[in-house]
């Protein structure tokens, strides 16, 4: 009985924690483009990040955008041990 | 009867957890995939299929590629790849880069180069070519890609592993084939 009530627990706090999110950052009044960017960052226990880039620059860079025309930012963690945010900017 | 109430309780939560733990996104951005985003512009989709690891046959280093491309249904739709290779060299240019996949061979004859910066103790070149939708969809048509870079009489293969091919499968399920 206990350990059921211990697994569910866990089970309940697994759903919670691995979930992604999916925010916009920032929009322009230029055209929306025809290029995608990304840049993506991950780390470990919200703090070992080892100098990873997920930057709008890195992003706009990596997709050849010189004018930048969205900007979203998807963040993913799983059980507060893996983190990541992944960058994505469209443009021209 | 106090298990029962706990399970109820236990059972509506997960509901709930599941429920509020659907990604949110921009009214632009639609899919949630961690392979690939779609951005509607009115009249038609914009698709992002995120980078594919593909590693090395011999030396250290991996090639990573992803594919814009819009969908309007035409034949004349452009696609861009664009793709980083991490090796040992500084790759300014190249010849030709070519993609097989056991059912088409493609040949890029036009590579543009974007950049080259160092990371860590290797470099990382940047190169872009552009095709058309009906080719990239011919290629997502089968897995275990073969990628081949051609430059100055050197050639360096890549090919996909197992989580790659996966991923290409999907790709091929959620996105070539509603085109």
């Amino acid at each position: 009985m206990k350990k059921m009530k211990i697994a569910m627990l866990l089970g309940s706090v697994a759903l919670m924690s691995s979930c992604s999110l999916t925010l916009p950052v920032n929009a322009t009044s230029n055209t929306v483009g025809t290029k995608v960017g990304r840049a993506k960052a991950t780390g470990y226990l919200g703090c070992l990040f080892f100098n990873q880039d997920a930057s709008i620059r890195t992003a706009a860079k990596n997709g050849g955008i010189t004018k930048i025309s969205t900007v979203d930012i998807k963040s993913r963690n799983i059980l507060y041990i893996v983190n990541s945010y992944e960058t994505i900017v469209t443009g021209e | 009867m106090k298990f029962r109430k706990f399970l109820l309780i236990f059972q509506a939560s997960v509901c709930l957890f599941l429920t509020a733990c659907t990604s949110v996104k921009p009214g632009s951005v639609k899919g949630g995939s961690n392979l690939y985003e779609t951005f509607y512009q009115g009249g038609s989709t914009m698709y992002f299929v995120k980078p594919l690891k593909f590693p090395t046959v011999l030396k250290n280093g991996s090639l990573e590629m992803d594919f814009t491309f819009r969908s309007s249904g035409k034949e004349s739709d452009t696609a861009v790849m664009r793709f980083s290779i991490l090796g040992n060299d500084v790759l300014k240019s190249l010849d030709s880069f070519t993609i097989q996949n056991g059912l088409t061979q493609v040949k890029f004859t036009v590579v543009e180069h974007m950049f080259s910066e160092s990371k860590g103790n290797q470099y990382l070149n940047r190169f872009s070519a552009t095709t058309n939708v009906s080719q990239v969809k011919s290629l997502f048509e089968q897995a275990e890609w073969v990628i081949t870079i051609y430059n100055k009489e050197k050639k360096v293969t890549f090919k996909s592993n197992h989580k790659t091919d996966k991923n290409i499968i999907r790709i091929q399920k959620k996105v070539m084939a509603v085109l």
